[in-house]
Formats: C-alpha cells, structure tokens, sequence
C-alpha cells in the first residue's frame, strides 16, 4: 500500500515536472532542444520509478508466496508428525465405586458423543491401568490432542447426569513415571 | 495490597455448598491459588451474607485467597438498580445473570457490574455484537460457568455452533472473557487445565485461553480491592 501511495507521489511529481517544460516551452523561455533534452531526462526518471515500483511489487509477491509455502510446509510437518504417547493420571469422583469396565465405558460414551470416530481416532484414548480401590487411572492418548482429552474428562459429569467426575492429575511421557505417580498423588 | 496469584476459579456457588472444606482442599490441590465464593441473590431476596469465619481461617491455612462475589439473578432493570445500590459495596465481584434482554443490555451498560454471567439459552437469545461491544465498551466481562453452560437440554452441534459464534464476538471486540467452573458439589470440581480446554478445542490458542483463568479475573479483582480501599476516591483519583 505505501509502495503504491510513493509510486502515486512521484508519478505526480513527474507530471508537474513536463507540465512546467511545457508551459516555459510556450512562453519561449526554454527552446525546442533544450525542451526535448529536460523531456528526455524526465522521461528517463519516470520510467527508473516504474521499472522500481514493479520490482518491488514482484518481491513482496514472493515473500508472500514463501509465507504461505512454509505455513503449508509446517502443516504438513504437524500431519505427519509421529504419534507419540502420554499418560494422563485421573481421579474418578463417585459415590460408589466404579469397575474398569465401567470406567472404560464412560470413556467410549464421552469421545463417541463429542469426537466422534475420527475425532477418536486423532485421540486414540486407552485405559492402561486403573486400581479400584484408590478410583485412580492412568490414560494413553497421543501427544497432540491434550485439550481433547481434558475436554472430554471435564464433560463426563454432564454426560453422566452428575454422579461421576473425571479430575486430571498429572500428564506424563512414560507408563513408568505414571505408575509412580498414580501410587503417590492424593486429592484427599 | 496483597499480591494475587493465578489461576482463578471465579465462581463457587457457596450457597449450595455442602462441603465447603473439602472443595477448598480440592481446588487448592488442583492448583488454584484464588476462589471467588459466590452468594446467588434474587430479585425479592437482595442480601448478602459476610463469609463465615471457618471458611477464612480454612482458605488462609490452604494457602488460597478467597473473594466473595454476588451473582444476581433478576428479570427487572429497577430492582436490578435498588439491589446493585445495596450489594456493590459489600462484595468485592459483582456478576448478573440476566434473564431478558432488557437486563441483558443493562448490565452491558452499568459500570458496577463486573461480569456478566451467560448460561447455554442466555448467549443464544441475549449475545450478539451490540451486547459484545457494550460490553467491551464499559470493560465488562462475559462469564462462563463450565458446569452451568450445558443447561438441562441434550448437549448437540448447536451448542458448539453458538458457543462459537460466542467467541468469535468476544474476539472481534476484545470482550474480556472468563470461564470459572460454577462448582455446587464436589463432582462438578474441575481443574484449571479442563476449564481452558472448552477455548482450546474451539480453536483458541493456548496462550489467549490461559488469559480467561489468569489475567482477566485477576484485574478484576485488583480494580474492585482498590477501589475498596480507603485511598480511592473516584475513578482517576486517589488519596496521596
């Protein structure tokens, strides 16, 4: 935009210029040579600006043009990014206790109602290990789709009408580190 | 001025709570380091009672600095004005919950206000942009109860649709947002990582939904605790 408002400024700058030559052309103060020399010049000038003003126009099309090329670039790198795990240490709030069956259940209704099949499938959501008596577990899901996850574990006392609560613990990258976790982290 | 720490749940109902203490204890473990406890008033019933003295020596042995805030549910703009006279300077938030677009609009408008609270059907019928800019006008904020949103109608794509449309208005007017968990029992407690990922999964980015637990809540309570003091005169004016 300022490049195109410069080009608009001198354009006009040249324009005043041969508007000048011409009117001390017809009062007879400057002759016929020296008039198509100065026109010359002036000619030369306003082509120099255009020939700039193009190039320029062209540059910030390519630096445009690279924008976006890396941009898709970084897409597709985040597509095809390797899967890797994590391990979400939850607390299961209910009044009676809740088997691994029934907990897996919760899990399968929530991401099926929210996410979907595909939207699931991004998750990839699995209970790897859940201890009855302390009502805590552990989850694998892949790296990318945390907020998914937390949404998910956050909308199970809705789906449930308010008698279970999901409340995550802690995320962590190994299985090792999570079943340490789940041995000492307490709510109460 | 005591020195406020994020992150903020903005909205525990203590009105209904039955284990106020344990819920502390969980909040506090889940990682808030501020709770605003929120007494709920109606259009015929506009007191607020002071925070019991338990529940201060509690939060002060957690480690949590406890705020009480008045939620007011009212249908009538005159009432709404007599009851805001009232409260405003015993509580340090004060939050409506408008029940028609005419109070909707109000409480857009009037200065007292802090946040205005927004269930599911009120951002379908009462948001639009002329609510948002009025809003982003006067510094209001638009609250969001986590547990509150969903209502009792069957959450579908429409929900997602609205909530949506919501936070595109929010964004375009730079509409302070806050989402707070409206905990009334100890199931609905959820951690400040669950509250930021409804703004996640809609397409916010981390960075300006960590805001809605963090900064915004905090300025508030910051303006209503100066203006609280003794050396606040009138906006702009302080004692020397």
């Amino acid at each position: 935009m300022k490049i195109v408002a410069l080009f608009i400024a001198l354009a006009v700058l040249e324009a005043t210029y041969f508007l000048a030559l011409t009117s001390l052309l017809m009062f007879g103060i400057l002759n016929i040579v020296h008039f198509m020399i100065f026109s010359a010049i002036g000619f030369m000038f306003f082509a120099i600006t255009y020939v700039i003003y193009k190039l320029l126009k062209l540059q910030i099309l390519i630096i445009k043009a690279g924008i976006r090329l890396s941009s898709e670039k970084l897409a597709i790198k985040n597509v095809v990014r390797k899967p890797r795990k994590r391990y979400l240490i939850f607390q299961v709030l209910a009044e009676n206790v809740l088997s691994k069956s029934d907990v897996e259940k919760v899990f399968s209704k929530v991401f099926n109602e929210f996410f979907g099949i595909i939207g699931g499938g991004e998750v990839n959501p699995k209970l790897v290990l859940y201890d009855e008596k302390s009502m805590r577990g552990v989850l694998r899901f892949v790296h990318t789709q945390r907020s998914k996850v937390l949404f998910a574990l956050a909308m199970v006392s809705e789906v449930t009408d308010g008698k279970v609560g999901f409340i995550p613990l802690k995320i962590t990258g190994t299985l090792k580190k999570a079943k340490e976790i789940v041995k000492t982290l307490a709510l109460d | 001025m005591a020195k406020l720490e994020a992150p903020v749940d903005f909205y525990v109902d203590i009105g209904i709570l039955s284990s106020s203490f344990r819920i502390l204890r969980f909040l506090r473990k889940l990682g808030f380091k501020t709770v605003v406890l929120t007494y709920t008033t109606t259009d015929n019933t506009c007191e607020i009672k002071g925070l019991e003295k338990n529940v201060l020596k509690e939060s002060e042995k957690l480690g949590l600095d406890v705020f009480v805030k008045a939620n007011i549910l009212s249908e009538n703009r005159g009432y709404l004005k007599k009851c805001l006279r009232r409260i405003r300077r015993k509580v340090d938030v004060v939050s409506i919950s408008p029940k028609n677009l005419d109070v909707a609009r109000f409480s857009g408008r009037d200065r007292r206000v802090d946040t205005v609270i927004f269930t599911y059907d009120e951002l379908v019928r009462f948001y639009d942009d002329s609510q948002a800019k009025l809003m982003s006008q006067n510094g209001i904020a638009l609250e969001i109860p986590f547990n509150r949103l969903w209502g009792k109608k069957q959450i579908s794509y429409k929900t997602f649709f609205f909530l949506k449309r919501t936070f595109y208005y929010t964004v375009k007017f730079r509409v302070p947002i806050i989402i707070s968990s409206g905990t009334t029992k100890i199931i609905e407690v959820k951690s400040p990582k669950q509250l930021i990922s409804l703004l996640e999964i809609l397409g916010l980015p981390e960075s300006y939904a960590k805001l809605s637990i963090t900064t915004y809540p905090l300025a508030i309570l910051k303006r209503n605790m100066h203006k609280r003091s003794r050396n606040h005169v009138q906006q702009g004016v302080d004692l020397a």
